[in-house]
């Protein structure tokens, strides 16, 4: 194996393979900074780009696409509050407030430190344990995603511990929203009102964009503006020792977004939220979270980045893709002649175990490439307002119409910033609606499945061990807020952190 | 009198409506695809329920914001203009409404000095065409003019 690693190595340095990996991590990260581009556009729409390139070349140009794309959806979502990626709408949570509080560069850099150890950490895990772990995948049915999606939907108590009704109500509400559209089962279509855009259902990114960006403006047009200070940027530097200090929750939330991109159906947006939840449950500074605090950036990054890999293990050892964008990725493997399966790994060795070493480069790569782009990005920061908000509507507009290029869902995406918005200034928290958008069709889908698995007996669930498992960290997550309530003594909150969190 | 309804009433009454509206709209369908819609709606009104009533106890009602009919003139405006971008793209062309769009929201913002207004409209329209017609060859609208 060794052999076969070095062979991996010295295949993917070849000067061609290396170029391919800086253009396709640097495209990947540019692509994921622009809102509306997901990892998977990025990927696909470089497909046609890697015809005429060796398997190897091309396999490592998409794999830079896809980890770039994965990370520069942050930059975005620290910079401006628009998360350029769903998987990066944790990130807002804190990142946003760091910028406001003038430590973007902070932020920019704790995002670029947990993405690239998530990413190198998840390539491990391909490159070493891929067969062992495949296995898992294979144990993952529909009964198990339900309770899956139900963990990562209580991540809605946590998140709005100090608003819960609301929280709750929003969750709610988002969930009966995401059955707009054909039913997973039989494609009949609901709550269509006569409008053929809405057969595919609510489009989610167009959602995530308005969501999150207008009424940011709007808080701009509300505000000073014309602002005589510049807002700081500072360092991105993260040191040795805030390095350390982060080690153990860097590690969780990579094996979190590790375990999460190997199961099928579950992509990094759901690995992000779950890990940001997992991070808040166990934290010491759980009143800090989504108030500029790093642990919140990094629990979130380090997971959306940790799927990256680890979607690749069922997808080059079943065929099984594990999210969206390696569903993506398996067309890829095809073009170029690769079927993968047990035998991808001995029949066609020099490239798998390129692809597989050139994995872990490009996350050691997008640290430095990341570090140079978001010292360019940051001057975004210092722009004056009015040149802020044209752009910011321009970008807005243009991303949610190269989705489908469509109109219809430029309409959704304003039509949910107002919304958006009026929810925002009457204490009604955003974060629920990505959640119920991302896991209700999972959800009902599984269920959908369950049901003729066990001849409509939902109760024999409780059967499957996995199951049973994700249900008791349901419970938990449920109960946490409640029990960590009454465990701990009543935290002090300073006043300037109270500021912060109005 | 409208200004002492509090907003969470509204709200609370308006996802009633819509709870009532989508478990009649799937009326029709088969059994199989209404079920799942049918007990979300059921799981909805827990919440909103409760909301409800918290929005007529006194004890809650008086932290509770009312309902605010005016608005920033400059968020008026921004949403206004927004709306009118959208609707002129596809019948004057993307790149057309977009310079008139980004220079009027500039001007309007307060930005005053020329080189600055062109230099980010035309900076946005070249990469906005750079970007998306030339490298990922999504066709943006061209309406009458471009």
């Amino acid at each position: 194996m060794i052999d076969l690693i070095l062979q991996g190595f010295l295949h993917a340095m070849q000067i061609g393979n290396v170029l391919a990996m800086v253009f396709g991590t640097l495209i990947g990260i540019l692509f994921g900074a622009l809102p509306g581009f997901t990892a998977t556009m990025g990927v696909a729409v470089f497909i046609p780009f890697s015809f005429w390139l060796p398997p190897a070349t091309a396999l490592l140009l998409i794999s830079g696409v896809y980890c770039g794309a994965i990370y520069g959806g942050s930059i975005s979502a620290v910079l401006i509050g628009i998360p350029g990626t769903p998987a990066s709408v944790p990130t807002t949570f804190d990142g946003f407030v760091m910028t406001k509080r003038g430590e973007a560069g902070k932020a920019l850099g704790l995002v670029t430190y947990a993405s690239a150890v998530g990413g190198f950490l998840s390539s491990l895990a391909l490159l070493l344990g891929a067969p062992v772990l495949a296995a898992f995948a294979l144990k993952f049915g529909p009964p198990e995603q339900i309770t899956l999606a139900l963990f990562g939907l209580s991540v809605v108590c946590m998140l709005t511990a100090e608003n819960l009704l609301k929280g709750l109500l929003v969750g709610a509400v988002s969930l009966l929203l995401a059955t707009i559209g054909q039913d997973p089962m039989e494609g009949y279509p609901r709550y269509t009102f006569g409008m053929i855009g809405l057969i595919g259902g609510l489009p989610l990114v167009p959602v995530l964009i308005g969501l999150f960006s207008l009424p940011e403006v709007f808080n701009i047009l509300e505000g000073e503006l014309h602002k005589s200070e510049i807002p700081k940027i500072g360092s991105m530097r993260v040191g040795f020792r805030e390095a350390l200090h982060h080690w153990k929750l860097t590690l969780k939330s990579s094996l979190i977004g590790i375990f999460i991109g190997i199961i099928p159906a579950a992509g990094p947006d759901i690995a992000a939220f779950i890990s940001y939840n997992e991070a808040m449950r166990s934290s010491k500074n759980r009143h800090l979270f989504g108030k500029g605090n790093p642990e919140g950036i990094i629990a979130s990054e380090a997971a959306n980045n940790g799927v990256t890999g680890g979607s690749l293990i069922p997808l080059l050892t079943l065929s099984i893709p594990g999210s969206a964008p390696a569903a993506v990725f398996l067309g890829a493997l095809f073009i170029h002649g690769l079927r993968p399966g047990p035998t991808l790994f001995t029949k066609n060795a020099d490239i798998v175990y390129a692809l597989l070493v050139g994995f872990a480069l490009i996350n050691i790569l997008m640290y430095f490439l990341g570090i140079g782009f978001c010292k360019l990005a940051s001057s975004v920061v210092k722009a004056p307002r009015y040149i802020l908000v044209p752009i910011i509507i321009t970008l807005t507009v243009v991303g949610s119409y190269a989705v489908q290029q469509t109109f219809f869902d430029v309409g959704v995406m304003f039509t949910a910033g107002l919304v958006g918005w009026i929810m925002q200034r009457n204490g009604f928290p955003a974060s629920p609606v990505a959640l119920g958008l991302i896991l209700g069709p999972l959800l009902e889908q599984a269920i959908d499945m369950s049901l003729v698995m066990f001849n409509n007996n939902l109760l024999k669930i409780f059967t499957r061990p996995l199951a049973v498992l994700f249900l008791i960290f349901t419970i938990l997550s449920l109960a946490w807020p409640y029990v960590a309530k009454k465990l701990t003594p009543k935290i002090e909150i300073l006043p300037n952190e109270k500021e912060e969190g109005t | 009198m409208l200004s002492k309804v509090k907003f969470d009433t509204v709200i609370a009454l308006l996802l009633m409506f819509l709870g009532v509206v989508f478990w009649f709209a799937i009326g029709t369908a088969p059994s199989r695809v209404r079920y799942y819609p049918r007990y979300i709606i059921l799981i909805m009104f827990v919440p909103v329920v409760i909301l409800l009533i918290r929005s007529f106890l006194p004890r809650y009602r008086e932290k509770l914001p009312d309902l605010q009919l005016q608005l920033n003139r400059k968020v008026i405006s921004c949403i206004v203009s927004t709306l009118a971008y959208i609707f002129l793209i596809p019948l004057v062309g993307y790149y057309s409404t977009t310079f008139i769009f980004i220079t009027g929201i500039m001007v309007f913002l307060g930005a005053r000095k020329w080189f600055i207004i062109g230099g980010v409209t035309i900076g946005m329209v070249l990469f906005v065409y750079f970007m998306f017609t030339r490298l990922l060859l999504i066709s943006l609208p061209k309406g009458f003019l471009f």
